[in-house]
């Protein structure tokens, strides 16, 4: 229960850097793909 | 001070809380209303009609970079589909694949078209495999994943409906599956059962690694079941915002060529359907099978692929912004940007709570939950190395370089828990 927990949290922190990693990359206008 | 807390909380809960609720309400609304109309057709009603019509043309695309590895099996598995042989035409296009991508695809027996194109992106490839097509109704499949066998037909039934632009299919992660087999849902365990022959195809070195279920691949699987079933809302309510990459189709007509940087083709060619009038539905009778990311490091990579792509959306099309012009404004704010601003909500409702914590208590509890969560967040970030530093295969893997596929094993997969 606190594995699966702890598994939630810490995926919902990976994404939220990503949107902001996203947002850099985007206005940077970095390759993200290919 | 407490006006950025307070706006920033129920900014993140409107996000994650009452955007959802607000589907659930006005999509059980909205098919009350339609019950009485001829407005939306339900599932068992647009198979019963497809069958009486006959199949419809289908072109499947696939856009390939170096996957000589994979094209092999991805194709028997599309020759396998239970759909009319003289109404399905497959074409494979290679984009600038320095390995024997276009070799191995010609080589399998079956109707395909095979083009080669000087490495140009994944958008490029799509408008070379669609100038080529000769349907009207586009599959946009990638070599990864595989159909279940019925995919196509169910992916193209809800086209007998004149409204309907494109259809989204549901991609099912192997956590997913498993989770669904030990619920005891048996047509998707005899499906999959199906699938596997061609999975048996991969190397065991791949099924090896298939194996392998991190910590990241439980959570993404929580929240890419969250995301389809905002999606299957959306698709109730008016329209979802967007295809699933790994399974997608979309009438002819309402294909426009991609500017060649685009990000996420799985997005953009159905909003620009939406735009134009027409829906574009979810059906989750249409499954492809895919694993989820094997690390974080991928998962994030994913991520910050699809978010920029929801930014580049934003540029390439700037009529999404227009509430009038724009049939699905409201979810796509919600939904897509939403998501893109949660991040710096969460910061202001970090930094409120500090600065509040000493003037009443309500604030140092939410001050203390916060820490307890991101605690939590670091023991999963601790688990996950732990799994990586476990799990890491004995013999050396040599994956194609990032920079030379479009879908090497860690690698992002577009359209996938698009955010």
């Amino acid at each position: 229960m606190l594995d699966r927990a702890a598994r939630i949290a810490f995926t919902f922190v990976v994404l939220n850097c990503s949107a902001v990693a996203g947002l850099f990359a985007a206005l940077s206008r970095r390759k993200v793909w290919d | 001070m407490r006006a950025i807390f307070w706006l920033s909380a129920l900014f993140v809960g409107y996000v994650y809380v009452g955007y959802p609720a607000l589907l659930a309400v006005w999509a059980r609304v909205g098919a009350r209303r339609a019950k009485g109309s001829a407005g939306r057709m339900d599932p068992d009603r647009s198979a019963e009609r497809f069958a009486r019509r006959g199949a419809p043309g289908v072109t499947i695309i696939v856009a390939a970079r170096n996957e000589a590895r994979r094209i092999g099996a991805r194709l028997h598995n599309l020759l396998a589909l239970d759909y009319p042989a003289d109404r399905r035409q497959i074409i494979v296009v290679s984009d600038g694949s320095t390995d024997d991508t276009a070799t191995a695809a010609a080589a399998i027996d079956g109707p395909i078209d095979v083009i080669s194109i000087p490495a140009s992106g994944k958008a490029a490839a799509l408008n070379a495999g669609v100038a080529h097509a000769e349907h009207e109704i586009l599959v946009f499949a990638d070599a990864r994943q595989t159909f279940a066998p019925d995919a196509l037909r169910e992916l193209v039934a809800p086209f007998v409906d004149p409204e309907v632009g494109a259809v989204s299919g549901e991609l099912l992660l192997d956590s997913e599956v498993d989770r669904r087999q030990s619920r005891g849902d048996r047509r998707l365990a005899r499906v999959e059962s199906r699938e596997s022959t061609v999975r048996s195809r991969q190397s065991s070195v791949e099924r090896r690694i298939s194996g392998i279920r991190p910590p990241i691949a439980s959570g993404i699987g929580v929240y890419w079941r969250l995301e389809k079933w905002l999606r299957r809302q959306e698709s109730a309510i008016a329209s979802t915002l967007g295809a699933t990459g790994a399974i997608y189709a979309m009438r002819r007509s309402l294909w426009r060529p991609l500017p060649a940087d685009t990000i996420l083709d799985d997005v953009l060619a159905p909003m620009r359907a939406v735009l134009a009038g027409r829906r574009v539905v979810f059906s989750d009778r249409a499954k492809a099978f895919d694993h989820a990311a094997r690390s974080a490091q991928a998962e994030s990579r994913r991520k910050v692929r699809t978010l920029a792509g929801n930014i580049q959306l934003l540029w390439l099309e700037p009529r999404l912004l227009v509430p009038f012009v724009n049939p699905v404004w409201l979810q796509f704010c919600s939904h897509k940007l939403g998501r893109l601003a949660v991040p710096y909500a969460l910061v202001a409702i970090m930094a409120s709570s500090m600065a509040l914590a000493g003037q009443h208590p309500f604030y140092a509890i939410v001050l203390a939950g916060q820490c307890v969560f991101y605690l939590l967040a670091g023991y999963g970030a601790w688990l996950e190395q732990r799994s990586a530093v476990r799990l890491r295969p004995a013999a050396p893997l040599r994956p194609v370089p990032a920079e030379r596929s479009w879908r090497a094993a860690e690698r992002p997969r577009k359209g996938v828990v698009n955010a």
